[in-house]
C-alpha cells in the first residue's frame, strides 16, 4: 500500500497541511452561512439545495482534519506550541462542523418556508446584520488561528453581545408580528429558529476564539458568567 | 530565565544550591538551584553537553571519580550536606544508587549480582537471602529468574540485565535512584517494562532520570528540569512544561527547533 503524499514530511510541513485544511473548512462554513441565510431571506429552495450539497464536503474536511490531527499526535509526539496547535485544531474542527450543521439547518428551514413569506421577512432587517457579524466572527477567529495570534479574538465577546442583542430584537419583532397577525405563524416560528441558529453560530465562533487564545498563550480564557454570556429570553408579548 | 524552582517541594529528597562544576577550562554547571521531590520521578533533559549527566553524578558524588572536576555549592540529601568533611562517598553512593546507560552486570550469578552491595556491608546470609528476592521483585525481574538464580547474569537479555542492575541498586534500600539514560540501549518493550517498574518504585524510592528521549520524559516523569549550557533554564510539573513551557529556550528544545 502506498503511503499518502507527505506522510513522512517534517512536522512543520504537516502542521501547515492541517492549518490549510482548517482554513478551507472555515471558508466553506462561512460560504454555507451566507448562502443559507440568503436562501432563507429570498425563500429560495434552489440556493438552499446548494447549502445541503456543501455538507458532505464539510464533513470530508472535518474527517480529514481529525485523521491528520490524530496522525500527527501518534507519529510526531508533539509538545508545547505544536501540541497546542493540534489539539486546538481538533476542537476548532468540531466548532466548524457545528457551524456547518447550523447552516444546513437554516437551509432545511428555507425549504419549509411558504413562498409568500418573502414580504413578511422584511420585518427581519436585523437578520442581515446578524449574518454579517457572525461571518465576521468566524473569519476573525480563523485568521487568528492561521496567523497564530490571540489579539484579534480578544474582543469577540463584545461582538457576540451585539449578536445576542440582535437575536433578542429579531425574536421580539417576530413575536409582535405573530401577535398582530402581520406575520404568519409558520413564517414567524421558522424565523425564530433561524434567528436561534445564527446566535449559536456566533457562540461557536467565540469558542473558536477561545481555542486560539489557548493555542497561542497556553491558558484557556475563563468561562464568562451565564448572565454575561446570554441575555435573558425576552418575554413573548 | 527561570533559574530557581518557583514551586520548591516542601521535603525534597535531594536539593542543590549554587551548584557549579568546573573543569580545567570551563564551567560544566553554573550556579544551579534545584530541588528533587521525594517519591516522584524527576527527568533531567537538555541537549548533549548541557551538563545533565554531570548534575546527577554530583548527587551521589560519582563526579569525584572524574579527575579534574571541581564541585562548588551545596548538595543536600534529606537535609544533610553530602560534600561536608567526614561524609563517606562510598556510603553516599550506597544510599543513592545509580544505573547507567549500559547494564553493568558482574560476571557472576544473578543472585550474587544482587547480593553484591549487601556483602560489602557484611550483611548476614539470612538477611541477604531475604533481600535478594525482594529486590528482584521490586525490579520486576523475579518472575523471569526465580527458578534460575545461579545462572550467569551475562546470559540475561539487555533489558533483563538493566533490571538486574536496578535490583542490585535497590537491594541496599536506597532512598533515591539515579538513572543515566538507563533505557537508551533497550528496545521499546524492555523500555516499557522499566518505565512501568519505575512508576511502581517511586512510592518507595525517589527517582531522578537523565534522558535524551523527550517522549520518555513526557510520559514517565512527574517533574522535568531543562538544562542548557550548564544552566537550569526551567523546572516544573512535566505535564505543564510539555504543554506550555514558560521559557522560549525550552519550547525550542522540546519542539526540535533548537539553534
Amino acid at each position: 500500500m502506498n503511503p499518502p503524499p507527505g506522510a513522512s514530511a517534517p512536522l512543520d510541513e504537516r502542521l501547515r497541511e492541517l492549518t490549510e485544511t482548517m482554513a478551507t473548512m472555515a471558508e466553506l462554513s462561512e460560504l454555507a452561512i451566507r448562502k443559507a441565510t440568503r436562501s432563507f431571506e429570498r425563500c429560495d429552495p434552489t440556493e438552499a439545495d446548494e447549502v445541503l450539497a456543501l455538507d458532505p464536503e464539510l464533513y470530508a474536511l472535518r474527517t480529514r482534519s481529525l485523521a491528520l490531527g490524530v496522525e500527527l499526535l501518534a507519529r510526531y509526539a508533539p509538545v508545547a506550541g505544536d501540541l497546542r496547535r493540534i489539539t486546538a485544531s481538533l476542537e476548532i474542527s468540531t466548532d466548524l462542523d457545528r457551524i456547518g450543521r447550523y447552516a444546513k439547518d437554516i437551509a432545511e428551514v428555507t425549504k419549509q418556508l411558504p413562498r409568500e413569506s418573502v414580504g413578511e421577512l422584511g420585518r427581519m432587517s436585523d437578520l442581515g446584520k446578524m449574518v454579517e457579524l457572525t461571518v465576521e466572527m468566524v473569519d476573525t477567529a480563523i485568521r487568528a488561528f492561521v496567523q497564530g495570534q490571540s489579539e484579534p479574538v480578544r474582543r469577540m465577546e463584545e461582538v457576540d453581545d451585539a449578536v445576542d442583542a440582535l437575536h433578542d430584537a429579531v425574536f421580539r419583532g417576530m413575536v409582535d408580528g405573530m401577535a398582530d397577525r402581520s406575520v404568519a405563524v409558520a413564517t414567524g416560528a421558522l424565523s425564530i429558529l433561524v434567528n436561534r441558529y445564527l446566535e449559536r453560530i456566533a457562540d461557536h465562533a467565540v469558542s473558536i476564539g477561545n481555542h486560539v487564545v489557548y493555542m497561542v498563550t497556553g491558558s484557556r480564557p475563563a468561562r464568562l458568567p451565564l448572565r454575561r454570556r446570554r441575555s435573558p429570553p425576552p418575554s413573548p408579548g | 530565565m527561570t533559574a530557581a524552582p518557583t514551586d520548591a517541594p516542601a521535603d525534597p529528597v535531594l536539593s542543590v544550591r549554587g551548584l557549579t562544576v568546573r573543569a580545567r577550562d570551563r564551567e560544566i554547571l553554573r550556579r544551579v538551584d534545584l530541588d528533587f521531590p521525594t517519591r516522584q520521578i524527576t527527568a533531567v533533559i537538555g541537549p548533549s553537553g548541557c551538563g545533565k549527566t554531570t548534575l546527577i553524578r554530583t548527587l551521589n558524588r560519582m563526579v569525584e571519580l572524574t579527575p579534574g572536576l571541581r564541585v562548588e555549592g551545596s548538595v543536600r540529601y534529606r537535609g544533610q550536606e553530602l560534600y561536608a568533611p567526614g561524609v563517606d562517598p562510598v556510603a553516599v553512593r550506597r544510599r543513592i544508587g545509580m544505573v547507567f546507560q549500559r547494564p553493568t552486570v558482574f560476571p557472576s550469578s544473578i543472585y550474587e549480582n544482587v547480593a553484591f552491595g549487601l556483602r560489602l556491608e557484611h550483611a548476614p546470609a539470612t538477611e541477604i537471602a531475604t533481600a535478594v528476592p525482594r529486590a528482584l521483585r521490586r525490579a520486576a525481574l523475579w518472575d523471569e529468574v526465580r527458578d534460575d538464580l545461579d545462572r550467569p547474569a551475562l546470559a540475561l537479555s539487555g533489558g533483563q540485565q538493566q533490571r538486574l542492575c536496578i535490583a542490585r541498586a535497590l537491594a541496599v534500600n536506597p532512598r533515591a535512584l539515579l538513572m543515566d539514560e538507563a533505557t537508551s540501549s533497550l528496545d521499546p518493550i524492555a523500555t516499557r517494562k522499566i518505565e512501568e517498574m519505575v512508576h511502581e518504585l517511586k512510592n518507595e524510592v525517589s527517582i531522578i532520570m537523565v534522558t535524551h528521549n523527550i517522549a520518555q520524559a513526557a510520559r514517565a516523569s512527574d517533574v522535568t528540569a531543562y538544562l542548557y549550557e550548564g544552566r537550569l533554564i526551567e523546572v516544573g510539573p512535566t505535564a505543564e512544561m510539555f504543554e506550555n513551557p514558560r521559557e522560549k529556550l525550552t519550547e525550542e528544545y522540546l519542539t526540535g527547533r533548537f539553534g
